[in-house]
């Protein structure tokens, strides 16, 4: 009962790295969120997002095939109001510049464990 | 290799392996090879374009390895299972790539290929590389990782 009483959103991870997918469901989850999916591509991204409709995706953006950015394009072009982190190792400027410019709501740079992610959601959430 | 961007490359990996092993790290002596090669139990490689061309070695001995997984995975790593290896080929990335982003703010570009990881009797499908190769070891609590930086700037 107090688990369900604290889910706030529910949310998709999208990365082809097992480790990654595992920490970021851990720290959301510990934000209190819900599991809806994982995808390990771009491509399951977009597929997926049809179908789960997540609160919030949480995206890498390298990966094998079609990239994050692409993904991220490709979800909004289908929902407008599809909430889309970015999730990277890299973090120079122009990255960062480029992923919100084509409408991603927050970048989180790799490792994680430091990321305040009970703000971070709460500030996506709000948009 | 140029002192310009190798000591943004060197301190920025230091860095991220500090952040992400969550406890301080010391830089050993820089040693100067005249070939790339991975010779510990495991090796991560990626390979570097852009301005430069070349590739980045991120080795360490089994022990450190399932110290540095199990730290990740905030539980014990047994073994090198897939999941052990997959860590650390994100690790790989993560150090690499906050390398590469440092030095992308500075007006180089860098581009990094994904982590391969060779392992045991797959450690000499890494391949050697006739370029000369800066090694530093970089000590973490877990163990010391070897950074193999191997680069030439495209003129």
């Amino acid at each position: 009962m107090q688990a369900e009483q604290n889910r706030q959103f529910n949310f998709m991870v999208v990365d082809d790295s097992e480790f990654a997918r595992k920490s970021l469901i851990k720290a959301l989850t510990h934000a209190g969120g819900a599991l809806s999916g994982e995808a390990v591509s771009g491509q399951d991204a977009v597929q997926k997002y049809r179908t789960l409709k997540p609160d919030i995706v949480f995206m890498d953006i390298t990966m094998p095939g079609v990239e994050g950015i692409d993904a991220l394009e490709q979800i909004l072009a289908g929902d407008s109001s599809a909430r889309v982190v970015m999730v990277s190792s890299l973090s120079h400027q122009s990255l960062v510049r480029d992923a919100l410019k084509k409408g991603a709501k927050h970048f989180i740079t790799k490792p994680i464990q430091n990321a305040p992610m009970d703000e971070i959601v709460r500030f996506v959430l709000s948009l | 290799m140029r002192l310009d961007y190798i000591n943004t490359f060197i301190d920025s990996v230091a860095d991220a392996l500090e952040e992400t092993s969550g406890a301080p790290v010391s830089r050993g002596a820089i040693k100067l090879r005249g070939e790339s090669s991975a010779r510990l139990d495991i090796a991560a490689v990626i390979g570097m374009t852009g301005d430069v061309d070349g590739r980045v070695i991120i080795e360490m001995d089994r022990v450190t390895a399932l110290a540095i997984s199990g730290n990740m995975n905030k539980e014990p790593s047994g073994e090198l299972d897939p999941l052990a290896m997959d860590t650390l080929r994100e690790l790989a990335n993560i150090l690499v790539a906050r390398a590469v982003s440092a030095l992308n703010d500075r007006s180089f570009v860098f581009r990094l290929t994904p982590p391969l990881l060779f392992t045991g009797a797959d450690l000499a499908r890494s391949g050697r590389i006739n370029l000369e190769s800066l090694m530093v070891p970089l000590h973490a609590n877990a163990g010391t990782i070897n950074l193999h930086v191997a680069l030439t700037m495209n003129t």
